[in-house]
């Protein structure tokens, strides 16, 4: 910054650089006012950025996992222990399991009830992490090729871990149960009773609108329900647990934490009965009475209420 | 062919920018996806301020605000809202970097620690106004205390290694 001369370049500068600050505020406007559509570009950008950064991020992610899984080296013969238990515990859960699942296939033979066929999942892997500690998301290779939309539930191997939302061309983002802005309506499971299951960026997501909470005891399934046709219903969420403070909150089944392969669940929107009209019977005659004649010189056809009526 | 201050001036841009796009990737690394973790440090903004404060030449105020738009659109933030926080506040810095440039490290640290209070102060007022989810205020003070403790740290590496410590002769670059 040579100071020779009359100084023009500084107050140019300052007005370039307000200008773009006025831009970057606009951005934030035009952020504010269509989000879809900037919503749309950011996954567009993401889309473009993140996959070139594939050939570098997996062999660093890759080796940390090998020194997390050196690291469990450590405690190999606790672990055995523990394993070796578990399998135990784990025998008697087949048994069980698989007695109900005779069972289940008898009944469901009986009823001949047709289960929703129309759950089929893509598989995808987890790219990378929301990046702040106040969103909680993460990215995945698959996307609108893949027929990816947005809106549909994400799970594990075991439990739900969250939805889509934002979908670029080959990558899209799910947002995790536990992230703030995440509510899903969930069923909690002996009971029957309808909730509301929030993220507020802990570990557990916290149950919400519940009708009697006295109810409800730590332990309980909690399910999703399909209400507003947000989820297909009865997919795994996790159980109920009672926090400090007396708040039920939900320990998730998904293994949040080591999030590496998940299903996207293709979930087709159930068919909608909107004619509320024809479930219930027709209205009332006008007035009381013999039904009208037929109209005089009126062709039939054009009135055929009445001439169902006689 | 070009002369070296400018080259010198070019070269410590892209290591700027290319030390910015390491942290961002760092951050985004899959390393445990879904854990809940608390807040680390905002080191971009730890590194653009001590940029900032020593060779202000080699961080155009336009560099600070595309890679800040950058990490906006990448790290899910409301677009366009803390890069323009950022340039006002790299702005404020950069226009009392001559007079800063005497004072002791300690008292550098302490206005940083208020101008970075300020922005984030700031950044919260807008998301309040415009009704947007606030993120929670414990976590941010968490964030910004474990920032502010990572300033010296930024400062010292950069020190050490890149060799950048605050001109304080006059601003030619002849000095090393």
């Amino acid at each position: 910054m040579a100071r020779k001369g009359p100084d023009y370049a500084a107050p140019v500068r300052r007005i370039l650089v307000s200008l773009l600050v006025l831009v970057l505020l606009a951005v934030f406007l035009f952020w504010q006012i269509d989000s879809p559509r900037a919503e749309r570009i950011r996954s567009a950008v993401i889309d473009r950025f993140v996959p070139s950064f594939g050939w570098a991020m997996s062999p660093v992610t890759r080796l940390s996992r090998m020194v997390a899984g050196f690291e469990s080296y450590a405690r190999l013969y606790e672990q055995n222990q523990e394993l070796r238990r578990e399998l135990q515990k784990m025998s008697a859960w087949k048994e069980a399991a698989v007695q109900l699942e005779q069972e289940n296939a008898k009944l469901l033979a009986q009823n001949s009830v047709r289960i929703d066929p129309a759950l089929t999942s893509v598989s995808g892997v987890v790219l990378t992490d929301s990046g702040t500690a106040f969103r909680q998301s993460v990215l995945l290779n698959v996307g609108a090729r893949d027929g990816i939309l947005d809106g549909w539930a994400t799970m594990d191997g075991l439990g739900l871990v969250g939805r889509i939302s934002g979908v670029g061309e080959t990558t899209s983002r799910v947002m995790l149960l536990t992230d703030p802005s995440s509510r899903i309506p969930v069923t909690i499971l002996p009971s029957g009773q309808n909730a509301l299951l929030g993220g507020d960026n802990t570990a557990l997501p916290a149950l919400d609108f519940i009708e009697s909470p006295e109810n409800i005891r730590p332990g309980d399934r909690v399910t999703s329900s399909g209400d507003g046709g947000v989820f297909p219903p009865g997919l795994l969420v996790g159980q109920v647990a009672q926090a400090s403070d007396g708040r039920l909150r939900v320990r998730l089944a998904a293994d949040y934490g080591r999030l590496e392969f998940l299903r996207v669940l293709r979930s087709h929107p159930s068919e909608r009965l909107a004619d509320t009209g024809l479930l219930i019977p027709p209205p009332p005659a006008e007035f009381i009475g013999p039904p009208m004649p037929p109209a005089m010189g009126m062709d039939p056809a054009a009135r055929p209420e009445e001439a169902r009526n006689d | 062919m070009i002369d070296p201050q400018r080259r010198r001036r070019l070269a410590g841009q892209v290591l700027f920018i290319l030390l910015f796009l390491a942290i961002l990737f760092l951050r985004l690394m899959p390393l445990n996806p879904g854990r809940v973790i608390w807040p680390g440090p905002d080191l971009a903004a730890c590194l653009a301020l001590a940029w900032v404060l020593r060779r202000p030449e080699q961080v155009p105020a336009l560099t600070l605000a595309l890679l800040f738009l950058l990490e906006d659109v990448l790290l899910l933030r409301p677009l366009g809202l803390w890069a323009a926080v950022m340039v006002i506040g790299t702005e404020a810095a950069r226009t009392r970097e001559q007079r800063w440039r005497e004072l002791p490290f300690m008292v550098e640290w302490l206005r940083v620690a208020i101008l970075l209070a300020l922005m984030l102060l700031g950044y919260r007022l807008v998301l309040a106004v415009f009704f947007l989810p606030l993120p929670p205020l414990g976590q941010v003070i968490l964030q910004y205390i474990a920032t502010i403790g990572a300033y010296p740290l930024t400062v010292g590496l950069m020190h050490w290694p890149l060799g950048l410590r605050r001109s304080l002769s006059e601003s030619d670059t002849r000095r090393r």
